[in-house]
C-alpha cells in the first residue's frame, strides 16, 4: 500500500508540475500577486506580530514580482521618488489619492493599505498602554470644577 | 479569519470565524463526527487544524479542517468535515464546507511553493465506490475540483481556488 501511495504521489506531483507549467504567464503572475495580497490581509488582522512590516515591505514584494523599480512606480504615480518613499515607509500618512493609485496598480481593494497602516499604529498603541499610569493626569476631572 | 455562513432557518448570513483549533474544542467520533479531529490534530506531520465557529457561540464547532503541507511544499487537505448538525435536510448552517475548502485554497497560495503555489489536492475515500463517485461529482460541481485521472484524488487549480476564495471568503469586503 505504501509503494502504491508513493507511486500515486509521484504521479500527482508530476501532474501538478506539468499543469502549473502550462499556466499562462498572466496566471502565474496573478498567483504570486494573490499570495502577497493574502499576506497583507493576514498581517493587517494579526494582533501579535513579531516583526513590524510597512507598506513599503509589501510594495517591494509586489515590485519584485512585477520586475519593476520603485522609481518606475513613482514615475507612474506622477510623484517624486523620495516623496513616494516617505509615504511607503510610514514617515507620511497615506492619503486617498495614493491609496487609490496603489490599489488600482496592484489590483487590491483600497482599504487594505489603510488596514496595514492602522494595524501598525494600533500595535504601537497597545505597547504604549502598558504605561497607562503615566497618562492618568490627563483627565478633565483635574481641571474642571463640577458643582 | 472572519467569514459568513448561512443560517438555514432564517436564510441569513451570520458572522463566523475560522480559527486555529485548540485541542479542548476539537470534536471526535464520540460527538458524532466521522473523523477524530482531536486525535488527528496531534499528528506531527506539518499539519494544522482549523475550526469554524459562529461569532455568537464560539463553543460549538461548525466544521473542521486539517491542512497539511506534503514535503513542506505541496498543499493538501488531509481531512475536512462539517458538524453532524450541519448535515442532512435539518442542517442548521450551510456554506461551512465551502468556507473551509476556500480557506484551504487560500493557504495554498500563501504556503504552496514554486509549481505548487495555489494548487490544492485532497483524496475522496468512502466505504463504497458509489459514494466516492457521488462525492467526487459534488466536489467537482460545487467546488470546481478536478479528478486526477481515474484515482480518487482531486485537485483545485489556482484559478478555481481564486473563484472559491471570492465566493466564500470575500463576502465581508
Amino acid at each position: 500500500m505504501k509503494n502504491l501511495n508513493t507511486a500515486l504521489g509521484e504521479e500527482l506531483r508530476s501532474h501538478i508540475i506539468a499543469e502549473s507549467g502550462r499556466q499562462s504567464k498572466e496566471r502565474k503572475l496573478k498567483n504570486e500577486l494573490l499570495a502577497i495580497k493574502y499576506e497583507m490581509q493576514d498581517y493587517a488582522r494579526n494582533e501579535n506580530i513579531e516583526n513590524e512590516l510597512h507598506i513599503l515591505d509589501f510594495v517591494k514584494k509586489y515590485l519584485k514580482t512585477l520586475n519593476l523599480t520603485q522609481s518606475k512606480l513613482a514615475s507612474v504615480f506622477e510623484m517624486e521618488s523620495p516623496n513616494l518613499h516617505k509615504y511607503l515607509k510610514g514617515e507620511r500618512k497615506l492619503n486617498p489619492d495614493l491609496v487609490l493609485k496603489l490599489s488600482s496598480f496592484f489590483h487590491t481593494n483600497p482599504e487594505i493599505w489603510y488596514y496595514v497602516q492602522t494595524s501598525n499604529e494600533l500595535r504601537k498603541l497597545k505597547e504604549a498602554q502598558k504605561n497607562k499610569g503615566e497618562y492618568a493626569k490627563y483627565d478633565y476631572n483635574e481641571y474642571v470644577e463640577i458643582t | 479569519m472572519y467569514v459568513k455562513i448561512l443560517e438555514v432557518k432564517s436564510n441569513k448570513l451570520v458572522d463566523a470565524q475560522i480559527i486555529e483549533g485548540k485541542e479542548r474544542m476539537l470534536p471526535g467520533i464520540q460527538e458524532g463526527w466521522r473523523f477524530n479531529f482531536f486525535k488527528r490534530s496531534k499528528s506531527k506531520d506539518h499539519s494544522n487544524t482549523y475550526a469554524l465557529v459562529v461569532e455568537q457561540n464560539k463553543e460549538i464547532v461548525e466544521g473542521c479542517l486539517i491542512y497539511r503541507m506534503k514535503k513542506a511544499i505541496e498543499p493538501y487537505i488531509a481531512y475536512v468535515e462539517v458538524a453532524p448538525h450541519n448535515k442532512g435536510i435539518h442542517k442548521i448552517h450551510d456554506r461551512v464546507a465551502g468556507c473551509l475548502i476556500a480557506f484551504a485554497c487560500r493557504l495554498s497560495f500563501l504556503m504552496g511553493k514554486d509549481h505548487f503555489m495555489g494548487w490544492l489536492a485532497f483524496d475522496v475515500l468512502e466505504e463504497s465506490k458509489e459514494d466516492e463517485v457521488r462525492l467526487m461529482n459534488l466536489y467537482s460541481k460545487k467546488y470546481y475540483a478536478q479528478r486526477f485521472g481515474q484515482t480518487t484524488t482531486m485537485i483545485i487549480s489556482p484559478e478555481n481556488g481564486e473563484k472559491l476564495i471570492e465566493e466564500y471568503l470575500e463576502t465581508n469586503s
